[in-house]
């Protein structure tokens, strides 16, 4: 398939789905027959050509392949003597403003898919495939799991999905806030799963970090006043600028260390006019926090530039927003590179006394590392190695652990 | 007065795999078809026309013992599906089935004619 073909494919996706789920329901058997319509263009545009008008014909054929398989459910329905149906509510009438015919219903689509009665899991693996147009094996593949798995999982999600009653209408609820937050979830999971899961060497043909960028760009295009998925989007750019640098010949690569001049600029440039953008509209959120603080680091030429005591301000009202282990220990890093190794090593114990660091599983190893580090940096390089061994010896990651270990190394030999 | 034309296909022709790669012939047809459709509107004749999606996309609502329920598919398996309809506004109804006439020669398929009642008639 050409590259022009798959991207055309890519973005009509959610807007077949949702032009076939508005007029007919049936969210699960729409999704299969979009699915469906997506690989006979897949098969054959690029030995015919692109039709004059891809969404029509993607519509027509869509609606052709849900025609065959409500066939067959009704036909089997029938044979099983259940009626399918569906008790309706005499109540007070939702009456829904029809929408306009040029409308675009991606964002009605996330928030189907990141429906609050489906695990996080099928949240990302629906979301993936209704509104991304992966297909099924593709997801599979960039999770690592089997394609049998991936169907089973997406088809478990759509059959929650039918049975919760969930409906395609777009968000007037009160509960928009609540459903918006769960989209933004989603996206940045999609997008820490790329991320971290740097298997360098082979290249997966989909790319998790691009496709969760592009859905967050779609977002904010459908949300435009949205302050909080502008700054996710920023932070995804910003995170997204530093990956060259993130790896080198052994293994994780740690910010401080890492050679600036790989850092894409044009990412930074982008990721730093959108935060300082909704900045401004006072509507701070943890996403928006986020960035910020990756705007702080990227806007500094060397390590030694960063404005530390900003960072160390901003992790402070990320922690107000968002009080967990990891962003209380990254207040702890932030603190100590303003205000050097003791006063660090001071907020550490504090921090701990009240909130246990050292004992939460998210924090346990990188709670060592940090105190290790500390430790190092206040000269008492002993204790910065056996805290390095400890922290290593609670890390499942290879690359980490050699990092951890190597670090100890290297401090024991100034012993 | 108003009428209700009602277009009837056979259950089977909705399933032709050919249906989106229509023949020639059929093409002609609906050409035809379109200009006769044109020519009713400028003698303001026709109201308005629709075609409709397959009856595996329609849902029946019933009462039964338990409350109104819903259903999806048609309200009976038939042999002929309605497949579109119109509204004419004509003088007489020897002028609906003259035009009805034209229309069932051009498609081939067969087409009811219903009176809509109107206020004279309301109850």
């Amino acid at each position: 398939m050409t590259p022009h073909v798959e991207h055309l494919l890519r973005v009509e996706a959610p807007q077949v789905l949702g032009a076939l789920v508005r007029r007919f329901g049936h969210f699960d058997l729409a999704e299969d027959a979009v699915q469906e319509a997506l690989l006979v263009a897949a098969r054959t545009w690029p030995d015919e050509g692109v039709p004059e008008q891809p969404r029509s014909w993607l519509i027509r054929v869509g609606y052709r392949k849900m025609v065959d398989l409500l066939r067959a459910d009704q036909a089997r329905r029938r044979r099983e003597q259940e009626a399918g149906a569906v008790e309706l509510g005499l109540g007070e009438a939702d009456r829904q403003p029809p929408p306009p015919p040029e409308t675009d219903d991606s964002l009605t689509l996330l928030l189907l898919c990141c429906h609050p009665a489906l695990s996080s899991t099928s949240q990302v693996a629906l979301t993936l495939r209704a509104v991304g147009g992966l297909t099924t094996g593709e997801i599979a593949h960039a999770f690592g799991v089997t394609e049998s798995t991936m169907g089973a999982r997406i088809s478990r999600a759509k059959q929650q999905l039918a049975q919760a009653g969930a409906r395609f209408i777009p968000p007037t609820d009160v509960d928009r806030d609540d459903r918006l937050a769960a989209v933004r979830q989603v996206l940045y999971l999609i997008f820490n799963e790329g991320y971290t899961a740097t298997a360098g060497e082979e290249l997966t043909r989909v790319d998790l970090v691009q496709e969760a960028i592009r859905l967050t760009r779609m977002l904010r295009a459908q949300l435009p006043e949205d302050a909080e998925s502008a700054g996710l989007l920023a932070l995804m750019l910003l995170t997204d600028a530093r990956q060259a640098a993130r790896t080198g010949d052994d293994g994780l690569v740690p910010l401080v260390e890492q050679d600036r001049t790989r850092w894409n600029p044009e990412l930074i440039k982008e990721g730093t006019a959108l935060i300082d953008a909704v900045w401004a509209r006072r509507e701070v959120g943890p996403y928006q926090l986020q960035a910020a603080i990756a705007a702080v680091h990227a806007a500094a030429a060397s390590p030694e530039q960063t404005d530390w005591p900003q960072i160390a301000a901003l992790y402070l009202w990320l922690e107000r927003l968002t009080p967990t282990a990891p962003v209380r220990l990254s207040r702890v890093v932030a603190v100590a590179q303003a205000y050097g190794p003791d006063r660090g090593l001071a907020l550490l114990d504090a921090v701990n006394r009240r909130h246990g660091l050292d004992s939460e599983p998210l924090t346990r190893h990188r709670e060592r590392a940090v105190r290790a580090h500390l430790a190092e940096l206040t000269g008492d390089l002993a204790t910065a190695a056996r805290l390095y061994r400890e922290a290593a010896a609670l890390t499942d990651n290879q690359v980490e652990r050699r990092y951890l270990l190597d670090r100890a190394d290297r401090g024991g030999r100034h012993c | 007065m108003k009428y209700l034309l009602l277009s009837y296909t056979p259950a089977a022709a909705w399933d032709a795999a050919g249906a989106d790669t229509p023949s020639d012939e059929a093409l002609a047809a609906f050409a035809a078809y379109q200009e006769f459709a044109q020519e009713l509107i400028r003698s303001g004749e026709l109201v308005t026309t629709e075609g409709l999606g397959h009856p595996a996309v329609s849902a029946t609502v019933r009462k039964g013992p338990t409350g109104v329920v819903a259903t999806d598919g048609p309200f009976a398996e038939l042999k002929e599906v309605l497949a579109s309809f119109a509204v004419i506004d004509v003088a007489s109804h020897e002028r609906a089935v003259e035009i009805v006439t034209r229309l069932v020669d051009l498609m081939g398929e067969p087409v009811e004619i219903r009176p809509i009642m109107g206020e004279e008639f309301a109850a």
